[in-house]
């Protein structure tokens, strides 16, 4: 996105051409809330729902822990089962793998089904350097592919592009009707032009939902059956996966599988969900294995957990910040609250002002599926930004400043009663400017007559040992 | 030193906090009428579903189908229901498969929870069928539900290298403006016929 490799990242900056256009905010925001609203009667629907998601959990938390265990179980059945199992250390090495097959197969067109992984590697632009058409099938990915953008939500890829503006799109690039923005024509006209891709294709790529240590097998979900075509056309199908997306059993599958969907669009279960185990006959089945900073995170006791993530994308869907200023602002592939936690890990001084893009309130955590526990994360690399001397000086500045005024609490009642005053003469420009951030699109509180403290001692005072130790200023 | 040697180094200098694997018994969910709950769900999803007491029943529900979708090619893995006009056996590339209007087939399991059916390429030579179809009509018989997926993974099982799908609903999408579309890429339609 806007963000370069040698300046950081600006959530604030990015998240701020979004919401100028203020009703299209306010439908993006409108679009992500309904879909977590369906996810609410579909998790409401199921008295197990939290003990799903408890055992979901501990079943990851479990692989994450003896992942190496689990990979190996994996690797042996997979191959065991006809297919060939790379590894890859980084996004670099991925590629370069995928581009062999391609190459050995002296194959020229390729179609890819919805996978993070290979965006998060980048490698439709690396193999497109090679000469090798890729078409991303899913229909929300190949619009945004038309664009040349990159989804703005790991499940919803298109979710902030309105109806005319994928008419326009497909009037230039598929021929439809000039002015034409009826979903169901452009959706037919779309299975008509991706029809004849899957048809052509030599090579099939696909992501993994969930991989099977015990029977060397893996699971796709998609609603649309671009997956399914990709992978039963072409004879050569690759499959890429994050190291992390093991789990050990096949009965394993029960708790995710009722997890994901009612998680991430409020369906009782996607349309597909296409369980893989070896090649078909006559066919070739490669499984790429892929670290890129997994292992460094695994590492870490307080993102650990981030681990455990299904890319459901519940916590974008009921992300207050997220759903007003739109997955483009986070400026990097996977957005909102598991983005803010994830990028961070990659690239702390890049993606310094992510963990900030946040309110605190916690609702990721409450929604996520397999209990990642989002907001404290997000806190906890706030700590770390601070440590690092990541901060802009505003914030470092205006922190330090009330960190040293609240270690004086005579000074900041009195502090207090000035301001109070204070700011009911103070000239607007004073008070809304360029540097106080919590003055811009809002109005600050009208100050209140009274201070807390000075409201407390005009209360009756009955407990007496609960007074004392919470009345506050003992010194 | 290789890629793989690398990750399993470092995941073996690391050793993380680890808790048991959780069993995979309930209680979960049950439904008094399987069949009802089953049929709601199919609906939900998209589908329609009929029960049928008898085979009368099933033949004349597919007779009445067949007259409204006036399929050219069909793929029939139930002669006895409908006359097929492709042996998928005799076929050798998916890719012949492109101009199916039709697919008939009986699922080996479905599930109430989800409207989901089961099928496995042991029944189905060419799997892009279930897919690149533009309409399915599946047979379940009452007796092969199952309340919810767990008990559906302990019943069904891949042996060796096999393909298997649980298909809920005919192909949609909700990508343009999460207004939904049934047909994105796969069949358009499902008719299930539930046989009690």
């Amino acid at each position: 996105m806007s963000a370069t490799s040698t300046a950081p990242h600006q959530h604030p900056r990015d998240a701020e051409v979004f919401t100028a256009n203020e009703s299209r905010m306010h439908w993006h925001d409108q679009s992500l809330w309904f879909v977590r609203s369906k996810r609410d009667r579909m998790a409401k629907s199921l008295p197990e729902w939290e003990e799903l998601r408890r055992r979901a959990a501990q079943v990851k938390q479990h692989t994450v822990a003896n992942l190496p265990k689990y990979l190996e179980a994996f690797e042996q059945a997979a191959t065991k089962l006809g297919a060939t199992v790379h590894w890859a250390a980084d996004a670099a090495e991925h590629n370069r793998i995928v581009l062999e097959i391609v190459q050995r197969h002296q194959a020229k067109r390729v179609v890819k089904s919805k996978s993070m992984l290979t965006e998060e590697c980048h490698l439709n632009p690396f193999l497109e350097q090679h000469g090798i058409r890729v078409i991303d099938t899913d229909l929300g990915e190949r619009i945004v592919q038309l664009r040349n953008e990159p989804p703005s939500h790991i499940v919803l890829p298109a979710i902030h592009i309105k109806k005319e503006e994928v008419g326009e799109l497909f009037h230039q690039h598929l021929g439809t009707e000039r002015g034409a923005s009826d979903p169901q024509y452009l959706t037919e006209a779309a299975r008509g032009h991706l029809r004849e891709e899957f048809l052509e294709a030599e090579i099939g790529i696909t992501g993994v939902n969930f991989a099977i240590a015990e029977t060397g097998g893996f699971v796709v979900c998609t609603n649309e059956g671009n997956a399914d075509l990709g992978a039963s056309l072409p004879k050569v199908h690759i499959a890429c996966m994050g190291i992390e997306k093991i789990i050990p059993r096949w009965q394993d599958l029960g708790f995710f599988i009722r997890l994901l969907a009612r998680s991430a669009t409020g369906q009782p279960i996607t349309t597909y969900t296409s369980h893989f185990h070896g090649p078909r006959p006559g066919g070739e089945l490669h499984i790429v294995l892929v670290d890129n900073g997994r292992t460094l995170i695994r590492d870490s006791d307080m993102m650990r957990p981030a681990l455990n993530c299904i890319r459901c994308g519940a916590c974008m869907n009921t992300c207050p910040v997220y759903r007003r200023s739109g997955g483009h602002s986070y400026g990097s592939v996977v957005p909102g609250p598991i983005g803010s936690v994830l990028n961070p890990a990659a690239d702390a001084s890049q993606h310094r002002t992510l963990p900030y893009a946040c309110s605190l309130c916690g609702s990721c955590t409450d929604v996520c599926p397999v209990k990642i526990p989002l907001h404290h994360q997000l806190l906890a690399w706030r700590k770390e930004i601070a440590g690092k001397k990541l901060l802009s000086p505003t914030k470092s500045i205006s922190m330090y400043a009330a960190s040293w005024l609240f270690q004086r609490p005579r000074l900041f009642g009195w502090v207090g009663k000035v301001a109070r005053v204070a700011l009911r003469y103070t000239p607007r420009f004073m008070i809304y400017h360029r540097l106080n951030d919590w003055g811009k699109a809002r109005e600050i509180p009208a100050p209140p007559n009274q201070s807390f403290r000075e409201w407390w001692k005009t209360q009756p005072q009955t407990d007496a040992t609960d007074s004392k130790t919470s009345a506050g200023d003992q010194r | 030193m290789s890629s793989r040697q690398a990750i399993f180094d470092r995941l073996r200098g690391r050793e993380v906090e680890d808790v048991t694997l959780p069993s995979h018994d309930g209680p979960w969910i049950t439904f008094a009428d399987r069949g009802a709950q089953f049929q709601q769900m199919v609906q939900f999803v998209g589908g329609t579903c009929h029960r049928c007491q008898n085979e009368q029943e099933v033949a004349s529900f597919v007779t009445q189908r067949m007259q409204a979708i006036q399929p050219k090619q069909i793929v029939s893995l139930l002669p006895h229901l409908a006359t097929p006009t492709l042996d998928l056996a005799k076929i050798e590339d998916a890719h012949e498969l492109e101009a199916v209007d039709l697919v008939v087939a009986e699922a080996e399991l479905g599930v109430a929870e989800n409207g989901a059916l089961w099928f496995t390429d042991a029944q189905i030579k060419h799997r892009t069928v279930l897919f690149i179809t533009q309409h399915l009509l599946i047979i379940v018989k009452t007796k092969n539900l199952v309340d919810h997926m767990h008990a559906a993974y302990q019943q069904v099982a891949v042996h060796g290298a096999q393909f298997g799908l649980f298909l809920s609903g005919p192909s949609k999408t909700a990508d343009i403006e999460q207004s939904l579309v049934l047909g994105a890429h796969g069949s358009r339609t499902l008719e299930v016929l539930l046989i009690d």
